[in-house]
């Protein structure tokens, strides 16, 4: 496992420059190029603060701003996870053709998601400015909660990457189980809104946790309920070495599979 | 370096494929068929092993689908052995592909990073490479074009001079040697030369039997996923050469999935021996092909070298042999041959009485008649053979096109329709010359 590691750090000029690739290709030939990086959560945000507060009338404080937290942590984990599910068809030219080490690819997606999260967050914190939210101590949380969704992202990634290659409905099926797993996730509501009992079940949501964590160093302004936490960090090491062991055997076959 | 350890250690390794044969990879299917998937395993290597010392240069050949690039793919890692083991002990670069990876929108220049990054290096290191990459690839101001704007032939240039500024200790290399114009051509061979005098080791999987012959220091023949013959590469070569145009003459050369019945050691020793007295098919429309009076009939031919029946190396002697039988007596005949390339050009054709041979008359019965070249000297290609029997009025007794084929191989590229035979003479007046092995 340390050897693999050390491959994988080995080969980070190549996990780089496929980051790079993918997020300069991205909107390659658009009229904005790069400026959809930034236009497409600010739309995302007025969709959202128009149907919640102005149609379905949310009675929360701030509603637009607690859901927009919600929902940039979120899609750093959907959009990682889903597109990962193909990468190794996807890029199946280089599977076959040139050694290195495949976890590579999963982990460019991820990579690449961590990022637009980042540039989302120049859309985020103007707007938490703007509607009354000021840096505290507790953003220094940030980083963590990120590390921590990162490692659950890349576990899952690692996952579906592998398992797609051999079941290709997989692609699909991820994508309602996507949409399912995004409403059992506090993001368009807290946790509060729930009929007493029901709670419980989100706690042992790997994503809830971080999405939660995120709501409380930014809206909430607390620091997040450690508990929680904890086992979030947990579930997401054990999701990481479960998706990664997995992966290192399926990706023997790859070459031949894609 | 007494005991010095393999670079590469392949060690009795199996390799099969599942070939689908109807792909089940949908869900719905993957149930409906669970249990009797319907795929077939082609053994791709079997039982295959073979030692690659350090700064060893080696050339894999073989026929298609012989298991030379699947091997050579397990080398690489992107293939793992079900069976046995493989040791690499180096850093390793493969060129399997030429450009894959490239981006067609983004320039020459930057996807040197990007394939470099491919093929392990790092940004400082291509940092420092990259003018010699440039300078190496030739190709000027077109590397801040996108590479989409290439030709095919460019391309192949940036991919080439980028793989080989990797600095490798084991250098891994698939059919690229075929790369642009032949000043490039050179340029590579060079470039691959230089690698090799650095002592890297090197294994090649190539068509190209002379470049094998003049770069490698050891050929290792791959035949229906085995290793049929390893060793100095001027008797590989030959060998390889030998059998596989024999098997093209036979048309045995379709690949087939079936290879348990193929032993290591059913080669070319009992098959030559069984086709020696091998008769010639009598082509389907003889009406066209054959007239004459019929006081002579020429029975069958037989054309033989000592690499045996429709084959002959360039350069060796060749014997093609006319059996007949006289059905009247006949004075004054002679006995022909024409041999004609597959465009249909004469070749070259001769007969008894244009080389002044003394005159041939011939009572009933039967009898051969030998056509002897101590060196036949038509480059590669498949000849037909027409013989004939006239009278000295040049009316047929006996004239058959296309009464037989031969195939002719060569380990040499020269190039022609034959190979002249010739000398060198270098002398010295004043220049200082030196001689050394290409």
């Amino acid at each position: 496992m340390v050897s693999r590691i050390a491959e994988v750090w080995q080969y980070r000029a190549m996990l780089w420059s496929l980051v790079l690739s993918e997020l300069r290709t991205r909107y390659r030939g658009s009229f904005l190029g790069f400026l959809w990086t930034f236009i497409n959560p600010l739309l995302m945000l007025l969709v959202y603060t128009f149907v919640f507060s102005k149609i379905m009338k949310v009675v929360m404080p701030h509603y637009p701003t607690f859901m927009f937290i919600g929902l940039l942590a979120w899609n750093l984990f959907a959009s990682g996870v889903q597109s990962s599910s193909s990468v190794i068809v996807r890029q199946g030219s280089l599977v076959k053709k040139i050694y290195f080490p495949r976890e590579i690819l999963p982990l460019s997606v991820v990579g690449g998601s961590v990022i637009n999260y980042a540039f989302s967050l120049v859309i985020l914190i103007p707007f938490l400015l703007v509607s009354g939210f000021y840096p505290t101590f507790y953003w220094f949380y940030i980083p963590i909660i990120l590390l921590m969704e990162t490692i659950l992202t890349v576990g899952l990634a690692l996952l579906f990457a592998s398992l797609t290659v051999y079941l290709r409905d997989l692609e699909h099926m991820l994508n309602i189980f996507m949409m399912l797993w995004f409403y059992f996730t506090p993001v368009v509501y807290s946790l509060s809104m729930l009929p007493g009992r029901m709670s419980v079940i989100f706690k042992f949501n790997p994503v809830a946790d971080a999405v939660l964590a995120f709501q409380s160093v930014l809206y909430y302004n607390q620091s997040p309920h450690w508990k929680l936490f904890v086992y979030g960090c947990f579930v997401s090491i054990v999701l990481l070495l479960l998706g990664w062991s997995i992966f290192n055997r399926l990706s023997r076959r790859f070459a031949e599979e894609v | 370096m007494t005991d010095a350890q393999p670079a590469i250690r392949v060690n009795h390794v199996t390799k099969s494929f599942r070939v689908h044969l109807e792909r089940n990879q949908t869900l719905k299917e993957k149930i409906l068929y669970a249990g009797r998937a319907k795929y077939r395993d082609f053994v791709a290597l079997r039982d295959v092993s073979v030692d690659i010392m350090p700064g060893e240069s080696v050339g894999l050949i073989g026929v298609n689908g012989s298991g030379k690039s699947t091997l050579l793919k397990l080398m690489s890692r992107i293939l793992y052995p079900d069976v046995g083991t493989i040791e690499v002990a180096g850093r390793v670069s493969s060129l399997l592909e030429l450009g894959a990876g490239f981006h067609p929108d983004f320039s020459g220049r930057e996807n040197i990073f990007m394939n470099g990054a491919l093929l392990g290096l790092s940004r400082r290191e291509i940092s420092y490479k990259i003018g010699e990459i440039i300078e190496f690839s030739e190709l000027g101001d077109f590397i801040d074009e996108p590479v989409r704007s290439y030709s095919s032939g460019m391309y192949m240039r940036l991919a080439f001079s980028v793989a080989v500024a990797v600095d490798p200790e084991i250098l891994l290399i698939d059919e690229i040697l075929a790369v642009g114009d032949a000043a490039f051509q050179a340029k590579c061979m060079s470039r691959l030369k230089e690698l090799r005098g650095q002592d890297k080791t090197i294994v090649i999987v190539t068509h190209d039997a002379s470049a094998v012959e003049r770069f490698c220091d050891k050929v290792v023949w791959m035949h229906n996923s085995r290793v049929r013959m390893e060793g100095q590469p001027v008797e590989c070569i030959q060998t390889y050469l030998a059998t596989v145009f024999r098997a093209a003459n036979e048309g045995a050369n379709t690949m087939s999935f079936d290879r348990t019945g193929a032993h290591p050691d059913h080669t070319n020793s009992s098959s030559l021996a069984d086709e020696a007295t091998g008769e010639e098919r009598v082509d389907t429309d003889p009406m066209d092909l054959r007239w004459g009076t019929g006081d002579v009939v020429i029975d069958r031919i037989t054309v033989t070298s000592s690499m045996g029946e429709g084959l002959v190396k360039c350069g060796d002697p060749l014997d093609i042999t006319m059996h007949f039988h006289v059905v009247r007596s006949v004075q004054d005949v002679d006995f022909g041959v024409g041999i004609f390339s597959e465009e249909g050009t004469q070749c070259y054709g001769t007969n008894t009485r244009v080389d002044r041979h003394q005159t041939i008359s011939l009572e009933v019965g039967t009898g051969h008649v030998t056509f002897r070249a101590d060196n036949f000297c038509l480059l590669p290609g498949t000849y037909a053979i027409d013989v004939a029997c006239s009278a000295a009025d040049t009316q047929a007794h006996d004239y058959w096109r296309k009464a037989s084929k031969v195939q002719v191989f060569s380990d040499r590229p020269d190039v022609g329709i034959c190979r002249i035979p010739h000398d060198w003479e270098l002398i010295r007046d004043t220049a200082s010359i030196e001689f050394a092995r290409m």
